[in-house]
C-alpha cells in the first residue's frame, strides 16, 4: 500500500503482479471520522508521534527541518 | 452639511500566522485580523500545527487553484473558540483538531453515497481554506475531530495527518493479526506505521536505509529490522515467506519498485 507520495513512476510489470495475484494500492488519508477512530487507538494503545517542536515565528525554519528528512520524525508547530 | 453615517467596526485583535504569499515564497510572519466563522463553521485557538511534507503543495504552488497569500497547516490540534451560526453540536472550550479532509460538500455523487473522503469538492486546510500556521483558524463542522483528553495538543497534531493515513492504511489493508506486515521508511509516517502495526498484531519488518534506525525500529515495535542498503530487502521479505501487505511510506518510487517482490502471495 502507498502512502509516500512521490511524482516519479512506480516500475512493475505485469508478470510482477500476475504471479502470487498481486496488488498495488494508492491510499490517503480518512475522513475526519477516521481521525477520531485514530486518536481514540492511540489512546487505548499508547501509540504516539516522535515529535520536534518549533514555535510558529520559525515556520519557515520548521519547514525547512521537515524537508530535510533528519527531524525525528514529526515537526510540530506550537502557538 | 449633511454628515455620514459610521459605523464603527468591529474591534478585531490580530493574531500571528505564518502565510505563503505566492507559489515558492518563503515564509513570513505576519499580523492579521481573528477571524469570525460563519454558519456550520467554528473557530479554533490553534495549540499545535503539524507540518507535513504535503505542506509543499502550498509552498510551492504544486496543487492546483490555491488562492494566496495561503496559511498552510492540516494537522491542527486546538480548542473551540467561537461557534458559527447554526452550530450545537460542539462546546466553546471543547478540545478538537482538524486534518486533511477538511470539508466536504454533502451534495456529490460520492458524498451521496456516504463516500465523503472522495468528495468531488473536498476541501483542504491551509490549501482551500487557511490552515493551522496561524493563532487561530475556522473550519467547518464537518471537519472537526474531537481529541481524547489524555492526548497533548503536540502529540495529537500528527496523528490528525501522518496518524490516520498508517492507521486507516494498515486497518482497511486485509492483513490479519499474525501476518508478516513491512513498514517501508521509518520517517514521519512509518515511525507511526510501525507502531500501529505492531497495536494490530502483525509481525513487523521494518524497512530503512542504513544500520542505525535498527534498534529504533525494534523499540517501536518491528520485530525484524532490514537495511535496504546493505541487503535485498525483496529477498529479505522472502526469506520470511513474503509480506501480506507492504507500507511504502518513504516517497521514493524507486524504492518502492524495488520491493513489489517482496510480497507473497495475494500481497
Amino acid at each position: 500500500m502507498v502512502v509516500g507520495a512521490d511524482f516519479a513512476p512506480i516500475q512493475v510489470t505485469p508478470v510482477q503482479l500476475i504471479n502470487g495475484s498481486k496488488t498495488i494500492q494508492g491510499w490517503a488519508s480518512g475522513t475526519p471520522a477516521d481521525s477520531e477512530d485514530t486518536v481514540r487507538f492511540a489512546e487505548l494503545t499508547g501509540v504516539r508521534p516522535m515529535v520536534e517542536t518549533y514555535p510558529l515565528e520559525k515556520a519557515g525554519e520548521a519547514y525547512a527541518r521537515m524537508l530535510s528528512g533528519k527531524a525525528q520524525f514529526r515537526v510540530v508547530l506550537t502557538m | 452639511m449633511a454628515t455620514m453615517r459610521v459605523t464603527p467596526l468591529p474591534e478585531v485583535a490580530p493574531m500571528k500566522a505564518a502565510q505563503i504569499s505566492k507559489p515558492g515564497a518563503d515564509f513570513e510572519i505576519v499580523e492579521r485580523e481573528i477571524p469570525e466563522p460563519a454558519a456550520g463553521e467554528v473557530r479554533v485557538k490553534v495549540q499545535a500545527c503539524g507540518v507535513c511534507h504535503s505542506d509543499m503543495l502550498t509552498k510551492e504552488g504544486a496543487w492546483p487553484g490555491i488562492q494566496y497569500p495561503r496559511v498552510p497547516g492540516h494537522e491542527v490540534a486546538g480548542i473551540v473558540d467561537k461557534l458559527g451560526a447554526g452550530v450545537s453540536e460542539w462546546k466553546k472550550g471543547q478540545r478538537v483538531g482538524v486534518g486533511w479532509h477538511g470539508g466536504h460538500d454533502g451534495t456529490c455523487r460520492e458524498c451521496r453515497r456516504g463516500d465523503f473522503g472522495n468528495c468531488r469538492n473536498l476541501k483542504i486546510p491551509g490549501i482551500s481554506y487557511d490552515g493551522g500556521y496561524q493563532q487561530y483558524m475556522v473550519a467547518p463542522v464537518e471537519a472537526l475531530v474531537a481529541i481524547p483528553e489524555s492526548l497533548s495538543d503536540v502529540e495529537a497534531a500528527p496523528l490528525l495527518c501522518a496518524g490516520i493515513t498508517t492507521y486507516n492504511a494498515l486497518r482497511h489493508s486485509g492483513a490479519l493479526p499474525g501476518d508478516l506486515v513491512a513498514v517501508q521508511g521509518i520517517g514521519g509516517l512509518g515511525h507511526l506505521g510501525i507502531q500501529f502495526a505492531n497495536k494490530f498484531g502483525y509481525q513487523v519488518a521494518a524497512i530503512g536505509r542504513g544500520s542505525e534506525d535498527a534498534t529504533l525500529a525494534k523499540k517501536l515495535g518491528a520485530s525484524v529490522y532490514i537495511d535496504s542498503q546493505s541487503t535485498n530487502a525483496a529477498q529479505a521479505l522472502q526469506q520470511l515467506g513474503g509480506a501480506k501487505v507492504i507500507l511504502a511510506t518513504a516517497p521514493s518510487s524507486k524504492a518502492m519498485s524495488e520491493l513489489i517482490d517482496g510480497l507473497g502471495p495475494n500481497g
